[in-house]
């Protein structure tokens, strides 16, 4: 994409209080809760999905951040990176309801690729290189600023329980490894990789939740809250995942490497400054990455070691990992007749000799892994510096959720990110918005429930996914998970959100908003003037060649039709751009749209037919959502003597919140559902008469 | 409960129902029902009021046309004078009917009214019963249509009877199997559908849902990994291309079927045709064993349309005795009338028999040419003296019955030809390869219903604009995926694989309308 910045008079460059070079370990955040305080909302952990519970629960209420090590907060504690494609799209619906991951990554980048930039507007996922203390300095300094927030260095080892009127189970707080009891109304709990972590790195095992990187210390695991959990009758299920060595960047062959530079205009993430017209802050030190490759020597490395390879507690002893970031073990097993399979190093920051090898996770002894390493392209001297490890740890089957992310069995509990079945900090951050969102609603007594849907955003896709389907393996965010793709675009996450975060409370920045009019208007008027302007067939096909004239051109008659240039970029190969330049060859006043508007307009309208259908699709979607099952019935045979056996068996398991979850299970027929549609049906008007007569 | 007389009735309301809208009616009232404030009339939640034929197609001694909502007793006083007084329920008044604009008369027939929640559907319920003739069954629902009365989506009646509790979901499969099954050949249908159509259906989602999974591992995991340019849609879309390009034309050929299997569920419609006095009137009343139509030796006795059902080899069939083609000075207004709508019978017709009298040769000549012709009739063989067949017809005497056992072989022949080889050969074996080329000729008929021919027609149409699609490359690949998407909901919707709304829509969519 050609991109020219507008050229909006720069505001202000007050909202990025980075340093120019931060300590690797920043004193950013410092302990403010004092004993005896109780909270609207206790987070307990400061991975993504914490810092966004924390951002959305205390734009609402009183907020509380437990975490291990203040210092940790915001790590990234995998792969220096921030989006992809459709993680990239979450990251902007992030950003789009105000919160941390999308700013924060525009501060950290020091590296930003467009990824499918040659395909269609929907499926682009932006992609950020992050400095790893750029970034996490840039999340604790957001979250530093805000009010209502308070931290806790510690340990959370229980929850209060208790029960409300109705004699259901509802928290009312945490004990921490003090003793201390901090009274709270609602609890989001992101563990992370922490709750009953164990580390495997060859065929040893230790109890941890993460390595640190700048020492050789190994943070303790959250295993008290893990029994809390199993104590609870949760289902807990176990996962695995796995981060690949660091190297020392200065012993690897970079002049044997093929380079890949960043894009020359990073667009980044957060809308607000896009909006200001703002270059990514540190575009000047960009990075460069390189790329290698596995080769047959590596293969043979692998498959001769894999008796070191760690046993895990999952899947029989081999472990639940994502599927789809398989380690360098996996690949060689399941594709036996590829020769190579490709490897991106990507520095880890702008000051720092440390590299981070995508792909190559495997958690074997570190002298194999240094051989490993050793016998790729160009890396044949490289020196491991921390060797890569897998963690296995606990997960709650989000089946036992609601849409809200609060867990149905205990009032005002809320889990969000890993704790959850998913993988990759994108899924964790978008949950940790919903999970705080909703906890400090439901602390302020406000009854309405935040829930994205999902004709609304990936975030709704995510969460509904995870609600209803429940999860076997780490769940990943991909496009193709949402059935509205051209509708939901990373160009449109604010025109989508933003506004709903307004009327939830947890959008409360002015300018956040004014940028989403500045750019509601820029579109209209932009699509506008693509309807406007109309040319020949002939003359679009002069000036555009063939591909402008479409099949019209080939026709006499045809071509003394006149076509817009609305009508012209809908043909697929069209770009605004080249739109763009005809009609300024045509009308030298003519401005063309800002690099902040460009993808929204072009999408716009080079989808309009189906944006159309996928409409109607919506409409038809939100209809069924619209039949909603009281979360209270029972599923017994009294009620449904209709029901087969297995049917009352699954929509006990599941308890689907509305008709349209109940006939995404598996099993249910659809008798079965109009049986479970007219039970609802005639209970809700039963008890509307009965209402009506107390009257 | 109100059952229909004959179920052949609904199909010609069917059609046009189908155009006009089919999704989410059912949906949107049960989103109704949960908002309904507390305290209001639970059963008044049909708000906009519908109505149809209940009765079969015209032409038909009476007809019924129900009218159910909250506007139907008013419709009733629009169509009538103002003098008129609005009868009490549950008795039967004369009511003439005007169109309520025009003010045209219309005919005189019956009405009567039923109050909700004492009535089939649990709304107001008002039935016109008038005379069954093509113009006075069009022209009193064009002015119910005038009224402002939305045609009643198929089996609606029955959905809303169903939401007001007037009818269990029992009794509505009840009703279901009740009403359909009628000739040997829709049980064999009915069957297949359950198991061998839907495997053909699923192996068509399959190829759609693999070829799914290519582009969207193109776009969700291209850039991840191996970064090669993918500039050649061959190197796109690999073994997507062809795959999809056969299903295409699997589909194309399942279109092309001649509508078959609707052939099968809806009855073939055979016309019988000719010159006035050749005859026409006394063949359906053999074929009917019955005096359906007068009989009279003056030519132009039939003026309308008559309609009678037979069993022809286990098809349907509805056989129609249509007024002699003539025109000239002694045709009086009504006769032309008469030819008119025989011309339309014609034309709407699957079968043509045309009827020639061997007594009218001399002058008629060799009877009226058309190649729309399949069968043709030579009758009154008993009043010339002349032996065997005629060019390729058949030679028959509806008084001594000489040849009519041929004719009704020929045309049950006829009329099997026309709906083809249904439920016979391996085809499931054939479809579950869909991706490959299987033959013409051994597959079976598949699209049985209208909904599922617009949901293939739908899912065609997606795959052509992906194949033109896929040429653009990898600039393309976000629409091409979406093509693809929208082809395997629309055959998903076809064998349920579908969102709960559907499911709802699609139950009570097996009924006919006016039931």
């Amino acid at each position: 994409m050609s991109i020219l910045l507008r050229s909006i008079p720069v505001r202000s460059l007050s909202t990025f209080p980075l340093p120019p070079k931060p300590p690797s370990n920043p004193n950013i955040l410092k302990q403010t809760h004092e004993q005896g305080t109780s909270y609207g909302t206790i987070v307990i952990g400061g991975g993504h999905a914490g810092c966004e519970a924390l951002s959305s629960s205390s734009t609402l209420t009183s907020t509380l951040c437990i975490t291990q090590k203040l210092s940790q907060v915001g790590e990234l504690s995998c792969n220096p990176s921030i989006g992809g494609i459709g993680k990239g799209h979450l990251v902007r619906e992030i950003d789009a309801l105000d919160g941390v991951m999308g700013k924060a990554a525009d501060l950290g980048c020091c590296h930003f690729r467009m990824l499918n930039e040659r395909k269609g507007t929907a499926v682009r996922g932006p992609r950020g290189q992050m400095d790893r203390d750029l970034y996490k300095s840039a999340v604790q300094s957001i979250l530093s600023e805000k009010c209502n927030l308070d931290f806790l260095e510690g340990a959370v080892e229980d929850l209060i329980i208790d029960f409300d009127v109705n004699g259901e189970k509802v928290v009312k707080g945490v004990v921490t490894n003090t003793g201390e009891q901090i009274l709270a109304d609602a609890v989001v709990v992101t563990t992370g990789t922490f709750l009953g972590g164990t580390l495997m790195c060859g065929l040893e095992r230790y109890s941890g939740g993460r390595h640190l990187r700048d020492s050789e210390a190994v943070e303790p695991p959250s295993n008290a809250l893990s029994k809390t959990f199993r104590g609870l009758n949760f289902d807990v299920g176990r996962l695995k995942t796995g981060t690949p060595p660091r190297l020392n960047g200065d012993t690897i062959d970079y002049d044997l490497l093929e380079k890949q530079g960043s894009d020359s205009e990073p667009i980044g993430f957060d809308h607000v400054r896009q909006f200001n017209g703002l270059r990514l802050p540190n575009e000047k030190d960009f990075i460069t990455c390189y790329k290698t490759a596995t080769n047959e020597e590596t293969h043979r490395l692998c498959l001769e070691y894999e008796h070191l390879l760690p046993r895990y507690d999952g899947a029989e002893g081999d472990g639940m990992g994502p599927r789809y970031c398989p380690s360098i073990y996996k690949k060689v097993q399941r594709f036996p007749e590829r020769t190579g399979h490709n490897c991106f190093l990507e520095p880890e920051g702008i000051n720092t000799n440390i590299v981070y090898p995508n792909g190559m996770s495997g958690p074997y002894p570190p002298e194999i892994q240094q051989k490993i390493i050793n016998s790729m392209y160009g890396m044949s001297e490289t020196e491991i510096i921390v060797p890569g490890y897998d963690v296995e740890y606990d997960f709650i089957n989000p089946i036992g959720l609601k849409h809200t992310l609060e867990t149905k069995d205990v009032g005002g509990l809320y889990l969000a990110g890993q704790i959850c079945g998913t993988t990759g900090y994108e899924e964790a951050a978008a949950q940790g918005v919903v999970a705080g969102a909703n906890a400090g609603l439901k602390s302020k007594g406000d009854e309405r429930e935040f829930i994205v849907g999902r004709d609304e955003g990936y975030i709704g896709v995510l969460v509904d996914d995870l609600v209803t389907k429940g999860v076997t393996e780490p769940y990943r965010m991909f496009t193709s998970r949402s059935e509205y793709r051209l509708s939901l675009r990373a160009d449109n996450a604010d025109l989508r959100l933003t506004r709903k975060g307004v009327e939830y409370g947890i959008v409360t920045d002015d300018e956040r908003v004014e940028a989403l009019e500045e750019r509601k208007r820029e579109v209209e008027r932009g699509v506008e003037a693509l309807e406007k302007f109309r040319l020949f067939v002939s003359e679009w096909s002069e000036k555009g060649g063939d591909k402008m004239g479409g099949t019209f051109s080939s026709s006499k008659k045809k071509s003394s039709v006149k076509k817009s240039a609305h009508e012209v970029l809908r043909m697929p190969h069209v770009t605004l751009g080249d739109i763009e330049n005809i009609m300024k060859s045509e009308d030298d006043k003519f401005q063309s749209v800002s690099l902040n508007s460009h993808d929204t307009v072009e999408a716009t309208v080079k989808y309009s037919a189906y944006l159309h259908r996928q409409e109607k699709d919506m409409d038809s979607w939100r209809k069924a959502q619209g039949l909603l099952i009281p979360p209270d019935i029972v599923y017994d045979r009294t009620n449904f003597p209709t029901l087969k056996e297995e049917e009352l068996q699954l929509l006990k398991k599941f308890r689907p919140g509305t008709l349209g979850d109940a006939n995404s299970i598996q099993g249910i027929t659809p008798q079965g559902l109009v049986y479970l549609q007219q039970f609802v049906r005639k209970r809700g008007r039963k008890r509307d008469r009965n209402r009506a007569s107390q009257i | 409960m109100l059952l229909c007389a004959a179920p052949a009735g609904c199909y010609s309301v069917v059609g046009r129902s189908l155009q006009s809208g089919r999704m989410g009616l059912v949906g949107s009232r049960l989103l109704r029902l949960y908002s309904s404030p507390p305290g209001l009339d639970d059963d008044s939640f049909g708000e906009d009021t519908i109505y149809a034929l209940s009765t079969s197609s015209p032409p038909s001694a009476l007809a019924i046309v129900r009218l159910s909502g909250p506007d139907s007793i008013p419709t009733l006083q629009k169509l009538t004078s103002p003098s008129f007084k609005v009868p009490p329920p549950r008795k039967m008044f004369l009511a003439k009917l005007f169109h309520p604009k025009s003010k045209v008369p219309l005919d005189e027939g019956m009405a009567v009214i039923f109050k909700g929640p004492k009535s089939f559907t649990g709304e107001d319920v008002v039935e016109l019963h008038i005379h069954g003739s093509r113009g006075v069954v069009d022209g009193v629902i064009e002015a119910v249509s005038d009224s402002g009365l939305r045609a009643a989506e198929r089996g609606e009646f029955t959905s809303r009877a169903f939401q007001n509790d007037k009818l269990s979901l029992l009794e509505v499969e009840s009703l279901h199997s009740l009403l359909t099954s009628q000739t040997s050949t829709q049980r064999v249908l009915a069957l297949s559908t359950s198991s061998k159509v839907v495997a053909i259906y699923d192996s068509w989602r399959d190829v759609l849902i693999k070829a799914m999974s290519h582009t969207e591992a193109i776009i969700d995991f291209s850039s991840d990994s191996d970064n090669t340019d993918l500039q050649e849609p061959e190197l796109i879309y690999g073994g997507v291309l062809d795959s999809v390009k056969n299903l295409r034309k699997t589909m194309e050929r399942h279109l092309e079927d001649g509508y078959k299997g609707e052939l099968i569920t809806n009855g073939v419609k055979v016309c019988l045709t000719g010159l006035p006095n050749a005859g026409k009137s006394s063949i359906i009343n053999i074929l009917a064993e019955r005096d359906v139509s007068i009989v009279s030796s003056t030519p132009g006795t039939t003026r309308d349309v008559v309609t009678v059902q037979l069993d022809l080899g286990g098809v349907l069939c509805l056989v129609s005795d249509t007024a002699g083609l003539r025109e000239g000075d002694d045709v009086d207004e009504v006769e032309t009338e008469g030819v008119k709508r025989a011309l339309r019978v014609r034309e709407e017709a699957d079968v043509v028999v045309e009827v020639v009298g061997l007594d009218g040769i001399e002058e008629g000549g060799d009877g009226e040419e058309g190649d729309d012709i399949d069968l043709k009739v030579f009758n009154k063989a008993d009043l010339r003296d002349t032996e065997g067949n005629f060019d390729g017809g058949i030679s028959i005497s509806c008084v001594s019955g000489e040849g009519v056992d041929e004719l009704i072989s020929k045309l049950t022949k006829v009329v099997k030809d026309r709906v083809g080889n249904v439920g016979a050969g391996a085809g499931a074996g054939t479809e579950a390869r869909a991706g490959e080329n299987a033959s013409e000729g051994s597959e079976d008929v598949i699209i049985t219903k209208r909904r599922h021919r617009e949901h293939v027609e739908t899912a065609w149409e997606a795959l052509c604009r992906f194949e033109v699609l896929a040429l653009e490359g990898e600039a393309a690949v976000d629409l091409a995926s979406e093509e693809l998407r929208v082809a395997s909901v629309e055959i998903g919707r076809i064998v349920g694989r579908v969102d709960v709304e559907d499911v709802l829509d699609s139950l009570f969519n097996d009924f006919c309308v006016g039931k």
